[in-house]
């Protein structure tokens, strides 16, 4: 943490009780920063990918704090794209409370709700974003909406903070068993959403505008998964900070221009590095021919010794804690090569329309599109490909499609199904082991830890479960955490030499 | 069909294991099926021959729950992984988090013979009720093909109607005995209370007890007079507006009826029930007392055994604070009591003796209420012996014998241990006693002790109308300063004072006493002053002690007693955090003997 970030936290939590405008003032010149920082970065590297990703994350933020009026509390599940095609902004739990904790005064809001009766075992997102709204920093927004997917503390948190502001709140109820009922039940809901929007906003839904977005939103998950396709043959300095990036473009900025910005920049990233290491390939493969056997054995274990082992990530990551960032980003100790939470709208509804299938058929998915992979032979195709294989997509009525990314989201239903796909997903991306991160209060999540264990290590993939806070550091002990990381990489290196 | 889709399919429609028949397969000759939600359709089981059972047992520990979860899932979730071993058939519903994810180990393990999870709409209006509707018709297909027999709609209204009767056999004080009562009763409302721990609040309080939770607010409306003539299609509509009918529990999206639970007139107060690792009723709980003039006590249990000492204090403090009968409850077993009834007139002295879990402090009284003697020792391992300790002492201060005591009021957790007091009485109610007479204007007492930590609030009277206690964990306690000063090498004197010399501002985050430990570990190696750390440490007292404050809307003026407020540390932290003045008295850790002492008066007088 610089010695400026944790100033800026230090003067937030001091103004917190005494000025919340000037808090808030403090946080919007913060992420302005963040969201300048991240534009001005050109190069094309994976490192200015996600800081630019995460400017215009910061950017929607201080829009939301700016422009309370045009800004709608939601929860992480619901589909954004009537929210942009409105061209108004949405505000999520996980997305401020994942900035406060990066500017290192998250404690001040975890602790206000604390004070007013919030449970100290709610999940730390939601609890920050009570925080932040019961203390006044966060002002009072055009409507609360959420959907009962993901996690129960959608139910209690957005209820409550509509309640305390007086702001309008809808619900999206979304049932727990993935059908096609399921999908006209929730498409019916989006519908009265649009309603909503439209009468609190005073605008008309333009129905093209509205096809625009979705075409965007179909866009970048195409490219996602072009990405995810490919994830398995090449080393990228990925981070925490651009996992959590993959996650909110697949999610809250599915259908805004940066998300397919940033996932377009992701292939062609990959893409790049996949060249340059078959052309490396290439070359030590000449080299080789002109060595004996046995050093040709020696450079195989040399090659071994060198590579990092993979990690495929369970759930949100810790990007605020410097003892975890250390160990995870930029390849340094370990590559995260994955997180099962992008994989809830990439793989769970689009395919499932495309394979005329009534529940979410992740497995069929992955060799489906593993299938398509291979076919890629020119990478100048993507684009190509892509158009192939959501085609069918671009004339599907947009309520229809939202429904279905939620009610087949790998989050909703059997907790296997997220199990599962998260298995299929990080073998496809050549894991050596996973993390199933427990995120303090995430039911959902712990609930299956064990579950999720025994399930990847039947798959040879070798299971950390670890508990942590996704934006909390008082729950959490550094070097508790750090000596089970580092533990479980030395067994990964064990395997991997 | 995909090995997804054959897990989850086999779980609603798992085939009868082997080849025997349905009815026919139970140890017991019975069909019984477990079930936790109210919101089950219990009625549609039963016509299909099913006994359903509520399961609400508490367990010793959670080995296996945790072995196949984890240990932060909700206590109840957990219970119920525990005792589902012992049932061949489950019905359960996705409630929440905690209880999907139960339903997903437990069909992953493949141990029972009918195990369903039931999708239940958060909302409870049109298309949601219509979706529950076409939900309990798909139940009913897979129950005809699991059974083997077709739905039997005369025994299904039989059911229907019987169903409030069969509710009131498993407790006659449910819900439903709401609308007759006609005298002050108390309401247990909130999370879902096991039988064990209800029975431990009907003991302790005077009046009848409701249970208005999950597991006793269950009550259908009355079938149509027409069902007879209703197709199955209109009978399920019926039911399943029936069952959503019900008092909404907190993961429905609408709750507002929630609040007709304690709108009753004749309610004198409100047991409030939290589940550990349950976040929905922390926040009901936060509403309702919001909203209510109804004192309210706030417990939390976690589906283990519970515990006498903490829950019986604040029980009999809820009954003394709202039944005004702070009678001293006499204890039974003593026959000095007898033997001292005849020579009252030449006793002279009245004593409170406060049996705390690191100290044992008594104060006497003359007949005049003036503090004759005092004296404060270690409990050590056995309450009874440290309580002699302390008789022992005044006794050679005073230079009389046991015998000259008129009464001896015991309060502090060994209080019901100590075999020479008259009565007992809680140290909530006698540290509100003790306070208001040394002064009147206190409005907040911040009581700091070893193991736990109390924050009461008393009225112009002395009365008390509202506390709160530290839970099961001793964060922000005397123990947690004892722990620090261990890691710190330091004693209780040490660490008092030399926090107040602190030059840089350090933050102890960590909640938890063992995580904090490694916290202050890490400072030392970073060769952060001593002071700062120590200061760190009693702001993060401060802020544990404040939110509870907060909690229970706590007024100035403060004052605080315990062991803790001797830490000169600790009390300038939370004055800061407060911004307010503590009263501190000389001697803070006899405040809780000092108002056993005057009840003891009291009750002579």
């Amino acid at each position: 943490m610089s010695a400026v970030v944790d100033a800026v936290g230090r003067a937030v939590t001091a103004q917190v009780p005494k000025s919340p405008t000037r808090a808030r003032g403090l946080l919007e010149a913060a992420y302005t920063w963040v969201n300048f920082s991240g534009k001005v970065k050109r190069a094309q590297t994976m490192e200015a990918a996600i800081d630019h990703f995460n400017g215009s994350i910061a950017s929607t933020i201080v829009h939301g704090i700016r422009h309370p009026e045009e800004a709608v509390l939601v929860n992480i599940f619901l589909p954004c794209e009537l929210v942009y095609a409105l061209g108004l902004t949405p505000m999520f739990p996980e997305g401020i409370a994942v900035y406060v904790a990066c500017t290192s005064c998250s404690a001040v809001f975890a602790e206000l709700a604390e004070q007013r009766g919030v449970p100290d075992s709610f999940c730390s997102y939601h609890k920050t974003m009570i925080g932040m709204v019961e203390s006044g920093v966060l002002p009072k927004p055009l409507l609360v909406a959420n959907t009962t997917l993901a996690c129960d503390a959608n139910q209690v948190s957005f209820r409550r903070v509509a309640d305390f502001t007086g702001a309008p709140h809808l619900v999206i109820d979304v049932p727990h068993d993935p059908d096609e009922d399921a999908v006209a039940y929730v498409a019916d809901q989006l519908h009265g959403l649009a309603h909503t929007l439209e009468e609190l906003s005073h605008r008309r839904l333009d129905e093209s505008r509205l096809r625009e977005v979705m075409a965007i939103s179909r866009r970048t998950r195409a490219y996602l998964r072009t990405y995810l396709n490919g994830r398995g043959n090449v080393t990228l300095p990925t981070t925490c900070t651009g996992e959590l990036c993959n996650f909110i473009a697949t999610h809250c900025l599915l259908g805004h221009p940066a998300s397919e910005r940033y996932a377009r920049t992701l292939v062609e990233i990959e893409t790049a590095q996949l060249e340059k290491q078959m052309r490396q390939r290439q070359a030590e493969r000449q080299a080789a021919g002109r060595k004996s056997e046995a050093s040709k054995a020696e450079a195989s274990r040399a090659e071994a010794g060198e590579r990092v082992p993979r990690i495929f990530w369970i759930h949100t990551l810790p990007n605020w804690q410097h003892a975890m960032t250390e160990v995870f980003d930029c390849a340094q100790a370990c590559e995260l090569v994955g997180t099962d939470v992008c994989l809830g709208s990439l793989y769970g509804a689009a395919a499932d329309s495309r394979l005329g299938a009534s529940f979410g058929q992740t497995s069929e998915d992955f060799s489906a599109a593993r299938l398509s992979a291979e076919h890629i032979d020119d990478p100048a195709d993507v684009a190509g490909f892509m158009e192939r294989m959501f085609l069918e997509d671009a004339d599907a009525d947009p309520y229809d499609l939202m429904a279905r990314r939620i009610v087949y989201n790998l989050a909703n239903g059997n907790g296997r199904r997220r199990i599962y796909a998260s298995r299929e997903a990080a073998l496809h991306a050549k894991a050596d082991g996973v993390v199933v991160f427990c995120h303090w209060g995430c039911k959902q999540t712990l609930g299956l830890s064990a579950l999720a264990k025994e399930v990847f290590e039947e798959a040879g993939l070798p299971t950390l479960v670890l508990d942590g806070d996704g934006c909390d550091g008082r729950s959490v002990s550094d070097g508790q955490m750090v000596t089970r990381v580092n533990a479980f990489l030395e067994q990964l290196r064990g395997r991997i030499s | 069909m995909n090995e997804i889709n054959q897990e989850i399919t086999s779980a609603m429609n798992r085939e009868v294991a082997g080849d025997r028949a349905f009815g026919q397969d139970s140890a017991m000759g019975k069909n019984v099926l477990g079930y936790v939600c109210k919101y089950t359709p219990i009625e549609l089981f039963e016509s299909f021959g099913f006994e359903p059972e509520l399961i609400d047992t508490e367990s010793r520990d959670f080995t296996c729950a945790e072995t196949r979860t984890h240990a932060n899932l909700c206590s109840h979730a957990k219970s119920l992984i525990e005792a589902a071993p012992n049932y061949e058939n489950l019905a359960l519903v996705d409630c929440c988090d905690s209880l999907r994810r139960s339903f997903d180990v437990l069909d992953a393990a493949e141990e029972h013979e009918y195990l369903a999870l039931l999708d239940l709409p958060h909302e409870r209006e049109g298309c949601a009720k219509e979706r529950f509707a076409s939900t309990l018709g798909k139940l009913c297909d897979q129950l005809e093909d699991f059974t083997g027999r077709a739905f039997d709609a005369a025994a299904f209204c039989a059911s229907c109607a019987s169903a409030n009767e069969r509710a009131a056999k498993l407790d006659a004080l449910n819900a439903l005995a709401v609308s007759a009562i006609g005298e002050p009763f108390y309401a247990v409302v909130g999370a879902r209370v096991s039988p064990p721990l209800l029975s431990i609040i009907r003991e302790a309080l005077g009046y009848p007890v409701v249970n208005l939770t999950c597991s006793g607010n269950r009550v259908l409306e009355e079938l149509p007079p027409s069902a007879e003539t209703l197709n199955r299609e209109e009978l399920f509509a019926w039911y399943a507006n029936a069952l959503l009918a019900q008092t909404p529990c907190m993961r429905m999206a609408d709750v507002t009826a929630r609040r007709a639970l304690t709108e009753h007139p004749q309610l004198v107060g409100i047991i409030y029930n939290t589940v550990k690792f349950c976040d929905f009723y922390g926040f009901d709980h936060w509403e309702l007392s919001q909203q209510t003039a109804v004192p309210i006590l706030k417990i939390e249990s976690d589906y283990t055994p519970t515990p006498q000492g903490q829950l019986s204090t604040r029980l009999e403090a809820f009954r003394e604070s709202i039944e005004g009968d702070i009678v001293a409850k006499h204890t039974q077993t003593s026959g000095q009591t007898e033997e001292r009834g005849g020579c009252v007139s030449s006793e002279r002295f009245y004593a409170g003796i406060d049996s705390g879990s690191t100290t044992t402090n008594m104060v006497v009284l003359d007949n005049q209420g003036n503090v004759v003697a005092s004296t404060i020792v270690r409990t050590g391992a056995k309450a009874q012996n440290g309580a002699q300790a302390a008789l022992d002492d005044v006794c050679t201060q005073l230079g009389v014998t046991p015998d000259d005591f008129a009464a001896i009021v015991a309060t502090g957790y060994g209080r019901e241990n100590i075999p020479f007091a008259t009565s007992t009485i809680t140290e909530i109610t006698c540290h509100a006693k003790g306070a208001h007479e040394q002064q009147p204007q206190v409005r907040t007492i911040i009581d700091i002790g070893g193991q736990d930590s109390k924050v009461i609030c008393l009225d112009e009277e002395g009365h008390v109308t509202n506390f709160a206690m530290n839970d099961k964990c001793a964060a922000g306690t005397g123990r947690f300063l004892e722990a620090m000063a261990r890691t710190l090498e330091l004693n209780l004197e040490e660490m008092a004072v030399r926090g107040l010399e602190s030059k840089q501002d350090l933050t102890i985050s960590s909640m938890c006493t063992v995580f904090a430990e490694s916290e202050v570990i890490s400072l030392v190696a970073d060769n952060h002053q001593e002071a700062d750390i120590i200061h760190g440490l009693n702001k993060s007292i401060a802020s544990r002690t404040s939110a509870m404050v907060t909690r229970v809307k706590g007024e100035a003026p403060f004052m605080m007693t315990g062991g803790v407020a001797r830490n000169r540390g600790v009390v300038a932290a939370l004055e800061e955090r407060l911004g307010d003045t503590l009263y501190v008295t000389d001697e803070p850790d006899l405040c809780g003997a000092y108002g056993a002492a005057l009840f003891a008066l009291d009750g002579a007088s």
